[in-house]
């Protein structure tokens, strides 16, 4: 073959390619770029990070729940060689408070602490070791108060106020049609109450915050969900300009990417300021698990009114979620809570609450979404119900569910993007669910029982109504034809950074390798990223295709002019620009680059999403809160040993509408993994606390998953295009962590007849109906009929 | 009062000076550089400390350095040598079993332990060899997969 | 102000599989953990010992005393590292009637070492222990030593009827294990340590089990474990010898359920023997309470698990299963 036909055969590859158009990527398995770094041990978190000469800062943690503070006495802690400095809120220049967006939560108490999470003071010295044992000869004199740990006893008249104006942190409501009228008219009422437990995200990484003073600068090193809200709220406890401020996120042990450190750059921030030298804060385990952030544990009534043909007529829900003493931005989270409370099924009649409580607990402050919590409940609620019809929890929910045509209840409507009936449809199918439930029947008396069961989903998103789904990303070409992409997010794992640059890779016609996903850093560029706390995917990955589609424009006209052809005429494929329909010239991507620098292009570009408002009047409940929904679906499978209560799940389904995959591979292990630690929700995770003080700190004590404890796993990625998303991609987030205690939990109620109303569900509590801690009565299990 | 160690770390013999009380993990990270020995927790029970001692899996946050002398030291730096991959490494970023890399280096090592004293593992023997690290990201599927790969992959190139 | 000398902590990324070169800015700082002491480390048992009596606190594989050093649970001055005793003291052997194994013999030593058939709660014992970086580290005379409640070999060795060997200043004596424990520890002498421990193999038609429940599958604390060594004559069905081990006989170290055990040695199993030691066991045990688990959940659990260790050892001499 001559050179002729061989630049003939590749352009016609080419031009095969282009037909993808910018969907060039998107569905391609390509592994995150930085895999070799980390497969090379060259990955750098923070704890690489730290200076040399850099002090140490250790907390002194309140050793009670509610206490006023007589007085705390140092002196002690000076005798140990090496300590510098006891902080305490005096010490603070600025706001005492760790984050902007929690003003109320000190950085360090002052005069009373109202959990054991509170910070007293943080010992500074100069090794570690000094700092634990200065921190354990910090003297503090305590009157303690009454506490309040639970916080349904937190709402009960003549509780102790765990703040002024009352223990309500923050409440939301969602109403549709008339409850009451849909109660008269049901065959039958349920009735249930569900908990669930203080949970922790258990990331292997440790809490680490770093502050490092320069010539005026200072610079936070940390695991930040949110870069520029810590540099807001560092600055504003240093009573000092946010541009002196720089914070900058390396790589994290995710997944979840974790806001507590804000209190360890915190305090390592004002340790630096008042020693002048970099300072790095640890948490331990305990602390971390103290301070937060934590799976507010909640609990959660249904009243669902049903007709005898398994109808819902109607639904009342309360949800009471534990937010600890102080008050982050808690209204968002609890509106999402009750906008998924009643599940992913079209109810006429719904009349939901939910509460903030404050307690004395330890909860920290958290960004979960309390939708885990909620999607337990009602999925472990409906399989009651069916119990109580003697009709097949399957069944009852095809005949409930949201589809193409339903609505949600707010009344949105469902259309062709509503996955949920091929995500149940793919999990009964490849489970064998109906031959297996037929074969139950009968179950005798043996000892090891099989069980089957499962949980639908929906999550909206982004962030809808509870916030603004607004996105900025910056995308910079080099003139080496390196393309740098600014997003504001860190990498921990989730895979997000990879879609992102997918995108931008099929809209560019680039390959992502010629890519480099720049570290948050806030003195790089302006305000980057989402300014929510999720709907990373879609709202990032919508900013960077509008800023990738402004240079795509650019390059074709130095294209165009180059190779002599429109500039709708030119594709460019894996780093290749040429013009389509005829003509053999290919311009590799580094010349063309090249040239549009010599031609003074602009080859920088910021790209900003800001999604259409929600409408939605929390008045009347009605309007379309989300912009699309994420639709998932799951069955799983148990044996219980029935005289000691263990149990192990044997298989598990699971399908996830996720609109658009944008990396599939990817998406399956993040379908995995989310699914595992579902299963730790599910099974053995709990922060248990005793007078509010925690007794098993993650990783000894508080249990995660091993690889010992996963189930045969059976995955399945659906696509129906969302409204919203890039190409129609949905986040999928957290929607894995969320169907395996459900379908667990009727997996279970199969085997035994008795379905768990609380979380996690122990061999204990399958033996005797309860588990070890505080429990109402309303958690025994009732027999099916 | 320091105590002189000998150890040969990722093939190179070095001897030094430490603490009584100095862990191998700080040994190995402070003062030889390898950062791919992580603390997740310091008390034995993520396995982000995870190195080969004399090609056996160990934590060195609960191991004292001295009580390494004299021996064989394997960290991912020293599992593959000029610019060169091995096939664990390749696999685990092909199957994907690469997300946050907390992990990593401890999945990778534990993996080489196993394969080098059973070439084709059985698929509870890989998930026993990985039963000691904690990954929160990826439920250990794709790590598993990755695993049986680079099996087959190093019994197809003997 | 102390000006920021490399920032070099880029993430960078690239499909270009060339290794460049990125040295972030990393201290060369040692971290200790959170208390400093000093190591002795004697080359020999009776140099051990001399350490020991001198206020040492000795560790072996390190997988139970480091992480309460870290956490400041213990604040030693001085530990008498042991790993220098691994060569004479590391042995899984059969030695005429008995199994011995060296106090510092790994739980992996025990996995691999080729021990006899019929001891079977041995392996089950081990291959349920950790995971596998802590069965290289872990000693069999470390978990003896540590008089948990979650310390599986003691359930173990506890149904084997072993005896420990014990070193100390005036030289050596032999205990039975059960004899070691005291409430809150071990009954020894100043600067003794363990130095072995000696199983009688068994003669005859029998078996040895083990079980343990945990929170989860691997690696975690038993909640509830149980040992079972039985005797049997697989003809008549007469139980020759029986032991029973679990950590629910009381709120610390594992124990023997001698009520129980009585209710069948030297009778015929039958449903009617194996319900009577039940209800002995039901009397004997007295398990703790805590956040794992209830002490009525691990009564139910012990009893369960034992009748059927019980009925399975029974089952299986029965049916002459080698």
């Amino acid at each position: 073959m001559d050179a002729a036909d061989a630049a003939s055969e590749l352009i016609s590859e080419l031009e095969r390619k282009a037909g993808r158009g910018e969907l060039l990527y998107v569905g391609e398995d390509i592994a995150p770029l930085d895999s070799l770094d980390k497969v090379f041990g060259r990955a750098v978190y923070a704890g690489d990070l730290v200076p040399n000469g850099a002090v140490h800062v250790k907390i002194v943690r309140s050793a009670h729940s509610h206490a006023r503070i007589l007085g705390i006495g140092p002196s002690a802690a000076f005798s140990i060689p090496g300590v510098l400095a006891v902080l305490t809120h005096t010490d603070v220049p600025g706001v005492n408070a760790s984050s902007a967006l929690i003003p109320d939560r000190p950085l360090l108490a002052n005069g009373i602490v109202r959990s054991t999470g509170d910070v007293v003071a943080a010992v500074v010295a100069e090794r570690p070791s000094a700092a634990e044992d200065a921190a354990g000869n910090v003297t503090v004199d305590y009157a303690p108060l009454p506490a309040v740990l639970d916080p349904l006893e937190a709402l009960m008249p003549g509780a102790p106020d765990v703040r002024d104006g009352g223990n309500v942190a923050g409440r939301a409501a969602v109403r549709r049609g008339d409850a009451a009228l849909g109660f008269r008219e049901a065959d039958l009422t349920v009735e249930g109450t569900y908990r669930t437990q203080a949970h922790d995200p258990g990331s292997v990484e440790p809490q680490v915050g770093i502050a490092v003073p320069g010539e005026g600068v200072i610079t936070l090193i940390g695991r930040l969900r949110n870069p520029y809200a810590a540099r807001e709220s560092v600055a504003m406890m240093l009573g000092v300009q946010p541009g002196i401020v720089r914070v900058t996120v390396p790589t994290g042990g995710g997944p979840v990417p974790d806001g507590i450190s804000m209190d360890a750059v915190a305090l390592a921030a004002l340790a630096a300021a008042k020693t002048g030298r970099p300072a790095i804060c640890s948490l331990d385990r305990s602390d971390a698990a103290a301070m937060g952030p934590a799976g507010l544990p909640a609990v959660i009534t249904h009243r669902t009114g049903v007709s005898s043909d398994g109808r819902f007529l109607a639904s009342e829900i309360r949800l009471y979620l534990d937010a600890g003493p102080y008050t982050p931005p808690i209204e968002p989270l609890i509106l999402r809570a009750a906008l998924h409370a009643a599940g992913a099924y079209d109810i006429p009649n719904v009349d939901i609450e939910g509460y903030a409580v404050h307690t004395n607990n330890a909860v920290g402050f958290t960004w979960g979404l309390g939708v885990p919590q909620a999607s337990f409940a009602v999925e472990a609620h409906v399989d009651e119900i069916a119990g109580r019809l003697g009709m097949d929890p399957l069944e009852l929910r095809l005949r409930n569910m949201l589809r193409p045509g339903s609505r949600t209840v707010t009344g949105q409507a469902m259309d062709a993007s509503c996955g949920l009936p091929d995500c149940v449809d793919a999990v009964v199918g490849a489970s064998g669910y109906w031959a297996k439930r037929a074969a139950r029947s009968g179950r005798g008396a043996a000892r090891y029982r099989r069980g089957i069961g499962m949980a639908i989903v929906y999550h909206g998103n982004p962030v809808g109504s509870e916030g603004d789904d607004y996105a900025v990303v910056r995308i910079i070409i080099g003139r080496d034809g390196r393309i740098h992409l600014g997003t504001g997010l860190a990498d921990t794992g989730t895979g997000s950074i990879m879609g992102i640059i997918q995108i931008a890779a099929g809209v560019l016609g680039a390959p992502p390798g010629y890519f480099a996903a720049d570290m948050p850093d806030t003195s790089a560029h302006g305000l980057m990223g989402p300014s929510g706390e999720s709907g990373i995917t879609t709202m990032c990955g919508m900013a960077a295709r509008g800023a990738a589609r402004v240079l795509r424009k650019r390059l074709n006209l130095v294209a165009a002019d180059i190779l002599g052809c429109r500039p709708e005429a030119v594709a460019i494929v894996d780093g290749r620009a040429f013009c389509t329909g005829g003509g053999t010239n290919a311009i590799p991507w580094e010349e063309l680059v090249a040239a549009a620098y010599d031609r003074g292009t602009k080859m920088e570009e910021v790209g900003h999403y800001a999604a259409p408002k929600r409408e939605w009047d929390p008045g009347t409940g009605h309007g379309d809160p989300y912009h699309q929904y994420t639709f998932g679906a799951a069955v799983a499978e148990v044996e219980v040993d029935t005289e000691t209560g263990v149990y192990r799940v044997t298989d598990y389904y699971v399908a996830i509408d996720v609109g658009r995959a944008i990396n599939p591979a990817g998406l399956r292990v993040w379908i995995e993994g989310g699914s595992i630690r579902g299963l730790g929700y599910a099974t053995m995770e709990e922060l248990v606390r005793l007078d509010g003080r925690i007794v098993n700190p993650p990783l000894a004590g508080y249990y995660v998953p091993t690889s010992m404890d996963v189930p045969d796993i059976h995955t399945f990625i659906v696509e129906r295009p969302g409204s919203m998303g890039p190409f129609g991609a949905k986040e999928v987030s957290e929607s894995p962590v969320e169907l395996p205690a459900p379908a667990i939990r009727n997996a279970i109620m199969d085997a035994i007849g008795a379905g768990l109303n609380r979380l996690p569900m122990t061999p204990e509590a399958i033996l005797t109906g309860t588990s070890t801690g505080k429990d109402g009565g309303s958690d025994r299990p009732r027999a099916s009929s | 009062m320091p105590h002189l160690v000998n150890l040969r770390v990722n093939g190179e013999d070095m001897s030094f000076y430490v603490e009584p009380d100095e862990r191998l993990l700080d040994t190995l990270r402070g003062r030889l550089g390898l950062r791919s020995v992580r603390e997740g927790c310091g008390t034995g029970d993520c396995g982000s400390c995870t190195v080969l001692l004399n090609g056996r899996p160990v934590l060195s946050c609960l191991m004292l350095t001295i009580q390494a002398d004299g021996s064989d030291v394997l960290t991912v730096e020293g599992l593959s040598k000029d610019g060169g991959v091995h096939p664990l490494q390749r696999s685990f970023v092909d199957e994907g079993a690469v997300r946050c890399g907390y992990c990593t280096p401890a999945m990778l090592l534990s993996a080489k332990a196993l394969l080098d004293g059973n070439p084709d593992p059985s698929d509870d023997e890989i998930r026993d060899a990985i039963s000691g690290v904690i990954c929160r990201c990826t439920g250990y599927y794709s790590v598993m997969r990755a695993i049986r790969r680079a099996s087959k992959e190093m019994r197809g190139s003997k | 102000m102390i000006k920021i000398s490399h920032n070099a902590h880029r993430m960078t990324a690239s499909t270009r599989w060339a290794i460049g070169d990125r040295q972030p800015f990393i201290s060369k700082r040692i971290f200790r953990i959170a208390l400093e002491f000093d190591v002795v480390r004697p080359s020999g048992i009776d140099e051990a010992v001399d350490a020991v009596e001198g206020g040492g606190i000795p560790v072996a594989g390190g997988t139970y005393l480091m992480p309460r050093i870290h956490l400041r649970m213990v604040r030693p001055s001085v530990l008498v590292d042991l790993s220098g005793l691994r060569g004479d003291m590391g042995y899984v052997a059969v030695d005429g009637d008995y199994l011995r194994i060296g106090a510092l013999a790994t739980i992996s030593d025990l996995m691999r070492a080729r021990i006899p058939g019929g001891m079977e709660s041995l392996r089950a014992a081990a291959s349920k222990f950790g995971s596998p970086q802590i069965r290289e580290m872990a000693t069999v005379g470390g978990n003896l030593a540590t008089a948990s409640a979650h310390a599986d070999l003691i359930t173990v060795f506890e149904a084997l009827d072993a005896r420990v060997k014990l070193r100390g200043r005036r030289g050596e004596r032999v205990v039975k294990l059960g004899k070691l424990y005291r409430a809150g520890g071990l009954e020894l002498r100043p600067g003794e340590l363990l130095s072995e421990i000696f199983v009688e193999m068994p003669r005859g038609d029998h078996r040895t089990s083990f079980e343990k429940i945990g929170r989860r599958a691997s690696n975690c604390p038993a909640v509830v474990n149980a040992a079972v060594y039985m005797e049997m004559d697989p003809s008549s069905g007469r139980v020759v010898d029986v032991r029973i081990a679990t950590n629910a006989i009381g709120p610390g170290v594992p124990g023997r359920a001698k009520a129980a055990e009585s209710e069948l040695r030297g009778r015929k199993f039958t449903d009617d023997s194996l319900s009577n030691a039940m209800s002995a066991l039901d009397g004997e045990l007295k398990p703790g309470d805590d956040f794992m688990a209830s002490a009525s959940y691990r009564r139910m659990a012990a009893k369960s698990i034992i009748a059927g260790l019980l009925r399975r050892s029974a089952e299986e001499i029965a049916g002459g299963a080698a």
